[in-house]
């Protein structure tokens, strides 16, 4: 149902500064990405957390494929805490070491939902999608200040009582969480830490949207170690051995390109089969490649082969006590900024898979760096923040990735606003945004567009490699108006669409490309406003899309033109 | 990933190895002298046993379970029907009582496991 609002003459802008009233237009961002458990052999061995006290909020989104009994969703041991489908089946509740103390009966195999179990003392209490859920519970007090075993999805051994569906964005607080600030955490998906909670309440937060790898990263900011390089920026010519061809000078370590397998290393003291988190960058490239490890040369703790500039990253399981840089062919080219930390809080994923397309929102801080890093060594995976720190697992600060203000989307992700009345439009309209444009073909951009149903209203589009779209719909399932760009370019583009009753004309980077005859009343829809997707679901946009903006009446020439100037330097190529 | 099948093998065979047919899980293991160069190559055709752990991130855990007082260890894993891979998995049950070397689909091993799984919470 739509809501009304008074003040309709405004854009809306999902990036921090929503400058429609009350944050009406407030965009939740969806990467339907989560883990699946198969409800046979897949968990998560969470082996190593501990959280002191007998106050805890658990807090996950779950979408169950069934609810029999002895469904384990997290359990620790030594002394028992399991939250789970009880002995019976069709019920949430949780094992407090004696019995199961179950809050109510809930069967949904369609939806995602959002759970907080909240445990305060010897009382527990159950949230469904940010309201009380069922019969609070008188318990045990909690003690998992020293489990030996802890897993999601299963027993702890990791050994029975296998979850069947999908989990995403698991968190533990070491508070119990108020009623209001679960309502908060729930309406609120861009945030990670509800308001009035402090960040280093957040003891564990595995988001699960890294959609490759076999590792669940924590974000909360309690992941890593402590820095095991010296001089790892090179500022003096000391710590490294060097082997013939290396030399270390001006803040970096460089190699001559001559043809041997020789070194450059340092014993850090790594442990064999502990993972550490190794960065590392390579400037001055100019031909061979070079080969990082932490070992004394066993490829099966190296990386790939590198040959180009760049800041690498990638975890690694330790086989020796050096990390090591050798030579592979002729490497030309330096090294610097290498780190190395362990990674010390994380779930180990056995069995459990990534999956799209669930819908679970996802708190709008864990999507701003995703995709962006080879943590193993092939597919690029999301890192996400560490927000104790207020930096993120390489040690940036948040600003440095979000300057862009850019929602960063990767063909599986989108942001969506829900229907309220300042989207029902129906004469003059403006969509703007800036687009990282990259050749991709027949994806949604900005609108309330669904082919099935006939459900179009307006929408900016990437119809062809070099050619985007403003089309408008009078009557819901014609494309009744086109106004089609001539020529963009891989990178930044500024692309704004306007109607004005009787045309719709469309601007690249300020300047008037095309239009077309459009004198029609625009169809109006319940669908909420899609941000890099069409409302069908699919033609999903995988590159950046900033300030998308939509207003109620049609931009001048002037107006496109200054708001193109307002932002091209800073969306730079 | 995800495997196409589940085989329950009687958990004192788990020690034999893979049907030979199955040749995409075996891997290579280096060893490397002082200077760091390799010193010996070995490929390895694993056991179920073998198998189980090293693919366990993939696949998931091999899971034991009773039946009638025996244990039956069952594993998820990928298995081509074109290349008679799913054959040899199924030669092995030839001639004996499930679920003894018995293929299985994911919904028949999830129910399998559920209704032999250990009885301790």
């Amino acid at each position: 149902m739509a809501v009304t609002t008074t003040q309709t003459n405004k854009p809306f802008n999902p990036r921090g500064n929503d400058q429609s009233p009350k944050g009406y237009n407030r965009a939740a961002l969806y990467s339907g990405k989560a883990l699946d458990f198969d409800g046979v052999n897949d968990y998560v061995d969470l082996d190593g957390f501990t959280l002191s006290g007998t106050t805890a909020t658990f807090v996950f989104n779950l979408k169950m494929d069934d609810w029999i009994d002895n469904k384990f969703i997290f359990d620790a041991d030594n002394q028992r805490l399991v939250i789970g489908t009880g002995d019976i089946g069709n019920e949430i509740g949780l094992y407090d070491s004696t019995a199961w103390k179950m809050f109510g009966t809930i069967s949904d195999t369609t939806n995602t939902n959002n759970f907080a179990i909240v445990i305060d003392g010897t009382t527990a209490k159950c949230f469904l999608n940010g309201q009380s859920f069922g019969t609070d519970q008188t318990i045990t007090n909690i003690d998992l200040s020293n489990p030996s075993n802890v897993a999601l999805g299963s027993r702890n051994d990791g050994l029975a009582y296998f979850l069947n569906g999908q989990m995403a964005g698991f968190k533990v607080f070491n508070t119990a969480l108020t009623a209001a600030q679960v309502a908060d955490l729930y309406n609120n998906p861009e945030k990670v830490v509800p308001t009035g909670v402090d960040n280093t309440a957040l003891k564990l937060w595995l988001p699960m949207q890294e959609g490759a790898g076999t590792t669940a990263y924590d974000g909360s900011g309690n992941n890593l170690g402590s820095e095991e390089v010296t001089n790892g920026d090179f500022a003096t010519d000391s710590d490294w051995t060097k082997e013939a061809g290396w030399t270390i000078s001006g803040g970096k370590a460089t190699f001559d390109g001559s043809a041997t397998t020789n070194a450059l290393f340092q014993n850090i003291g790594g442990v064999s089969g502990t993972k550490y988190l190794l960065s590392f960058e390579v400037t001055d490239y100019v031909s061979g490649s070079v080969k990082a490890y932490l070992s004394n040369g066993d490829v099966s703790a190296s990386t790939p082969s590198i040959n180009a500039n760049g800041k690498y990253v990638f975890d690694i399981t330790a086989t020796g006590v050096l990390v090591l840089f050798r030579n592979e062919t002729s490497f030309v080219g330096s090294i610097d900024n290498v780190s190395v930390k362990e990674i010390t809080n994380y779930g180990t994923i056995s069995g459990a898979t990534w999956t799209h397309g669930i819908g679970a929102p996802v708190a709008q801080t864990s999507v701003i760096d995703w995709n962006k890093h080879t943590l193993d060594g092939t597919n690029e995976v999301l890192v996400p923040q560490g927000l104790t720190s207020g930096r993120d697992l390489l040690g940036n600060l948040f600003e440095n990735v979000r300057k862009q203000g850019a929602l960063n989307l990767d063909g599986n992700s989108w942001a969506e606003v829900h229907d309220n009345a300042s989207l029902d439009i129906t004469s003059e309209i403006t969509l703007e945004a800036w687009v990282y444009w990259n050749g991709s073909t027949a994806k949604g951009l900005l609108g309330r567009w669904k082919g099935a149903g006939s459900l179009k209203s307006y929408l900016l589009f990437a119809n062809t490699t070099t050619a985007a779209q403003f089309l408008i719909s009078n009557n819901g399932s014609a494309n009744y108006a086109i106004s089609t760009s001539t020529s963009i370019s891989i990178g930044w583009n500024h692309i704004v669409g306007t109607a004005d009753g009787s045309k719709v004309k469309i601007y690249l980077n300020g300047a008037f490309e095309n239009e077309a005859a459009a004198a029609v009343s625009i169809y109006t829809t319940n669908l909420p406003v899609e941000i890099g997707r069409l409302s069908d679901g699919g033609n999903v946009f995988d590159d950046q899309i900033a300030q998308p903006r939509i207003y109620n009446r049609a931009l001048t020439a002037e107006e496109v033109q200054r708001n193109y100037n307002a932002g091209k330097n800073t969306y730079t190529n | 990933m995800r495997g196409n099948v589940y085989i329950s093998i009687p958990t004192a065979d788990i020690a034999n190895a893979l049907p030979s047919a199955i040749t995409r899980y075996d891997w290579t293991e280096v060893t490397y002298n002082d200077e760091g160069e390799v010193e010996t190559t070995t490929t390895i055709h694993p056991t179920w046993s073998q198998y189980g752990e090293k693919y366990k991130a993939q696949f998931g855990a091999p899971v034991t379970v009773s039946v009638s007082d025996v244990d039956y260890t069952v594993y998820e894993i990928t298995a081509s029907w074109k290349d008679s891979e799913v054959s040899a998995l199924l030669a092995l049950g030839k001639g004996k009582a499930a679920p003894k070397y018995t293929v299985m689909t994911a919904e028949e091993a999830r129910a399998f496991i559920s209704d032999n799984a250990d009885a301790q919470l």
